[in-house]
């Protein structure tokens, strides 16, 4: 077996707060050498001692590792033989990792001109410092630099005097070359490369997933670790998957890491302690899943499938709010320009927190660069991962995880419950379902529902579900200014009087202001409850929602909210629920046939 | 006593299209209507315009700046009186809430709205509106108002059907003006062989079809030149216009001044305008107005409301379909039998908008 693991950065060679694309021109171009042969300093100082514009522009031409008054002498010499001005050279002959890493930095190219590598440490050094790098067409250096604009020929000074003198007029470059490395010196940090190593090693150890596991060539239940927050821990993550597990535990025997303290574990599953290492290199398991979230419960999990590499049940669609407010402002930045390919600034990411709509990547890089398999709920979310990631996942639709029956959906069951909530029999109850907040787009309820009551329709609307304090005030504004009242029901503790909402309602309403794939875990409550619904076009195709869920444009429009409900409500007749169509769309939508695909999908079934 | 509102003609006079109708609007109401000009103060209601703020709000060519510097400059502004008898026209699209609040605080038998169209709300996707809660106040004063009237007939059906939904009679329909341009009558010659294409290129109104189907003409060994006029939005796809740029039968202006839209047109066969969606549609009846006929999107307020002549209309746009109606337009008896269409048709200008409008407004009874 043979495991390239790359070699690592040192710690003190990592970028400190460097704004990776500040304006750069051509002053100061440094060279890393050494006495060896190899290294190949002359072609750099025949380059620039050719080049008029550097040699009238005093660019100097700076090198580390030649600490010899010979070495020193001889290329000064040099220089001078070649029509340059041997002042313009400059040597740095030892340095210390702080001192090397000011120097990569402060220089505005660095030329690596080897003409043999093992692997070339100077280039992923002078990459992390955001400087950007011209190197010798060496196999090691391809390796690296992928864009061949990005290389010369190492055996020919003209190639490299031309590529300075292009570097030279035209700045841009400069930043195009930082924009380049951006994604490529983050692939060998300590970290990074620890994984690959023990990823080589734990492949050793435990055979490859696409192997039959020893498990089910004995013919045995499969053994999962499954590293998850769980119950009580408030979380959509921690609910579903203990609905999860209650399934697969029918077909694989369960170990459950959480760091929930007093987890509520589903039966027959064991809790095997908190979240570590053990279970990525146990020969125990056939399967380890991580299940990571845009939440900071997900914390031990991330850690372990970035550093580990594992199965992945990524439950959201981007990974923003997690990045900035548990892995920081600088890594969110970092991260983010890893992914687009450019350098983004904090108030890109700050506009993103406020506008996800806006969001150009997912921040599930290294999810997916880190999980086999990466499983995902949305088809879109697939598709983004696959554009923007290179990385395949597996789709699994997402299942209910709210169970009702059909009696308790008939029309008799229905009038108790409406009964039970002081709901007058003759009010259309618009309900929305799940957090309230801006990005579920509540203005566009309230003044749908305006409309339709302005259309002679007794409509009433009410958001059953989680809110952050202070967005009552904004609710009540909003429903003053348009003339109606809402019902807020912000209690999420208390679910059975959101299982009697979901019950009561004629019309869901589940909206959101950007797509990205993203799903609604209360629009499932509602197909799983039978409710016709609307949804905006993006959030119905990543749930594949069946025919009771209507759809308006993702450019959320009022009046064709009221013309999509209005019509709701004249083909259902306002009140009966779809229970044919429901219990047709349950058949496929359920965690039997989720844990089934899960298990295909690690090779386990 | 008849009071104009507009507040964002003086506030922020950009060009738009609807300050384009704003200012004909002022430059041709007639004289022996009374009007007060007005704009919206948040802290005083409505406040009148000195007098000569019409001459400095019709020139169209002074900025912002200049035009609130001369405004400043040219005397105060008192509140106007709201009697019994005084009728407000409010002919501006405004989202401001303020100013929607204070309409709704007058009595509705006393304010009057012009409605342009409904696309932000019915088609927000077409012009890049995300939400439209923000928009909603406005669109409820109009559903509200006693008093509307459109400028065409699609906008007003779709207010009444889509919007109100209740039966009470709409509001009359006002066409615009069709002789904005100041086009000189024109006459058809076999010797024309330009087909002008007027509009920006913002993803509605078709030009990639229109190119393609140039290109089939082209490969069949016709002449027919093809220009068009109009600035790309930013997020525009311009590889169909990168594609032919160098063709000789191709010109395209990104930006023209009038003069130079009249001087394409004098060597126009016919002007064609193929967009999806519109709130009204000028180019082409500006284009009939000086006898040039046109092809035209069925569905165009402004066409379809007209007798159909000098027109051929649209159902199915693809470059077969517009191909088709240029080669018609090529056919020399058939182009001329169009040209004398066009010639008779009876299409109102800009006077007559203003004085359909002045009289609607005085007929109200407040």
């Amino acid at each position: 077996m043979v495991a390239v693991t790359g070699v690592s950065l040192r710690a003190a060679m990592l970028a400190q707060n460097i704004p990776p694309d500040a304006p750069r021109c051509l002053r100061r171009i440094l060279v890393p050498s050494g006495e060896d042969w190899r290294k190949n300093p002359d072609i750099a100082v025949r380059a620039h001692a050719a080049s008029t514009m550097l040699q009238s522009s005093a660019v100097t031409l700076e090198f580390t590792g030649l600490p010899t008054a010979d070495s020193q002498t001889r290329l000064r010499d040099l220089a001078r033989s070649a029509g340059g001005n041997p002042e313009l050279l400059v040597f740095h002959p030892f340095l210390d990792d702080p001192s090397l890493a000011a120097l990569y930095h402060d220089c505005d190219l660095v030329v690596v001109p080897s003409r043999s590598e093992g692997f070339s440490i100077p280039v992923i050094e002078a990459m992390a410092q955001s400087t950007p790098v011209l190197a010798s067409n060496c196999p090691a250096h391809a390796e690296l630099l992928a864009d061949q604009h990005d290389r010369f020929d190492a055996d020919e000074p003209a190639d490299l005097l031309h590529r300075l003198k292009d570097l030279a007029t035209n700045p841009s470059l400069l930043i195009a070359m930082t924009a380049r490395a951006a994604p490529i010196w983050p692939r060998f940090t300590q970290e990074q490369v620890n994984a690959r190593a023990w990823d080589a090693i734990a492949t050793l150890i435990n055979p490859p997933i696409s192997l039959p596991s020893p498990a089910i060539s004995r013919n045995h239940r499969p053994r999962i670790a499954f590293l998850s927050p769980m119950p009580p821990t408030q979380s959509g993550c921690a609910d579903f998957s203990a609905r999860t597990l209650h399934s697969l535990a029918k077909r694989a025997d369960i170990s459950v890491f959480t760091n929930t303290p007093n987890p509520i574990l589903p039966q027959q599953t064991r809790f095997a302690g908190t979240p570590g290492r053990y279970a990525h290199v146990s020969r125990q398991f056939d399967a380890v899943i991580d299940v990571v979230g845009n939440s900071h419960f997900h914390q031990a999990e991330f850690d372990l499938l970035c550093s580990q590499g594992a199965a992945c049940i990524a439950h959201d669609a981007r990974m923003l709010d997690f990045y900035v407010h548990r892995l920081g402002f600088e890594r969110a930045c970092a991260q983010a320009s890893i992914e687009a390919g450019r350098a983004v600034l904090p108030e890109e990411v700050e506009r993103w927190l406020l506008h996800p709509g806006e969001l150009p990547v997912l921040f599930l890089g290294e999810i997916a660069a880190a999980s086999r398999p990466l499983f995902v709920h949305s088809a879109i979310t697939a598709r983004l991962i696959t554009q923007l990631y290179h990385s395949t996942p597996i789709v699994l639709p997402f299942p209910p995880y709210r169970d009702f029956t059909d009696a308790e959906l008939s029309e008799p069951a229905r009038a108790r419950v409406r009964s039970t909530l002081g709901l007058d029999p003759d009010d259309l109850i618009i309900a929305s379902f799940g957090a309230i907040s801006p990005d579920r787009a509540p203005g566009e309820l309230i003044w749908a529902v305006e409309m339709l009551r302005n259309w002679g329709l007794p409509a009433r609307l009410a958001l059953i579900g989680q809110a952050n304090p202070g967005i009552g005030a904004m609710i009540d504004q909003l429903a003053a200014e348009a003339g109606i009242s809402v019902t807020l029901i912000a209690d999420r503790d208390n679910q059975s009087l959101y299982r009697d909402w979901l019950i009561a309602c004629d019309v869901a309403v589940q909206l959101r202001t950007y797509g990205l794939g993203g799903l609604s875990g209360a629009l499932i409550d509602c197909i799983g409850a039978g409710v016709p619904s609307i949804a905006n076009a993006s959030l119905a195709e990543a749930i594949k929602a069946p025919s009771y869920v209507a759809t308006i444009p993702d450019a959320l429009s009022a009046p064709l909210l009221a013309e999509a409900i209005a019509s709701v409500l004249e083909q259902s007749g306002h009140r009966p629920r779809p229970l044919a169509a429901r219990r047709a769309d349950l058949a496929t939508r359920n965690f039997d046939v989720y844990c089934q695909d899960l298990l295909n999908g690690l090779g386990l079934a | 006593m008849n009071v104009l509102d507009i507040t964002e003609l003086a506030q922020n006079p950009i060009n738009t299209g609807i300050q384009r109708v704003v200012r004909a609007l002022i430059r041709h109401w007639p004289s022996e209507i009374p009007l007060t000009l007005a704009t919206f103060d948040p802290a005083h209601g409505l406040v009148q315009l000195p007098s000569a703020a019409r001459m400095i709000l019709l020139d169209a060519a002074a900025s912002a700046e200049e035009t609130e510097r001369h405004l400043s400059a040219a005397g105060p502004r008192p509140p106007v009186l709201l009697d019994a008898v005084t009728r407000i026209l409010v002919p501006e699209v405004f989202y401001d809430h303020a100013r929607c609040n204070f309409y709704r605080t007058l009595p509705p038998e006393q304010c009057a709205f012009l409605v342009y169209d409904l696309i932000a709300y019915l088609h927000p996707e077409r012009i890049g509106v995300r939400e439209t809660a923000p928009l909603m106040p406005y669109l409820r004063l109009l559903r509200d108002a006693r008093h509307r009237a459109f400028i065409s007939d699609q906008t007003r059906t779709d207010f009444a059907q889509r919007i109100n939904r209740h039966e009470t009679e709409p509001g009359p329909v006002l066409p615009l003006g069709a002789d904005g341009l100041e086009l000189e009558r024109q006459f058809f010659a076999a010797t024309r062989t330009d087909f002008v294409c007027i509009g920006s290129i913002d993803g509605r109104k078709n030009q990639p079809l229109i190119i393609a189907a140039f290109q089939r003409l082209w490969q069949r060994g016709s002449t027919a030149h093809l220009t068009l006029i109009g600035r790309a939005f930013p997020s525009a796809d311009l590889s169909a216009l990168d594609a032919i740029a160098e063709h000789p039968h191709f010109t395209w202006h990104r930006s023209a001044t009038d003069d130079e839209i009249r001087s394409c047109l004098r060597s126009a066969r016919a002007s064609l305008y193929l967009s999806n969606i519109e709130g009204y549609g000028l180019p082409p009846v500006e284009s009939l107005y000086a006898g040039i006929p046109v092809i035209v999107t069925t569905s165009l307020p402004s066409t379809s409301a007209l007798p159909n002549r000098g027109q051929i209309r649209l159902t199915t746009l693809t470059p077969e379909t517009i191909a088709d109606a240029v080669e018609a337009l090529n056919d020399t008896p058939n182009a001329a039998r169009l040209w004398a269409e066009a010639a008779i048709l009876q299409l109102p200008g800009w006077a007559d908008f203003a004085s359909e409008t002045a009289r609607w407004l005085s007929a109200l009874r407040p």
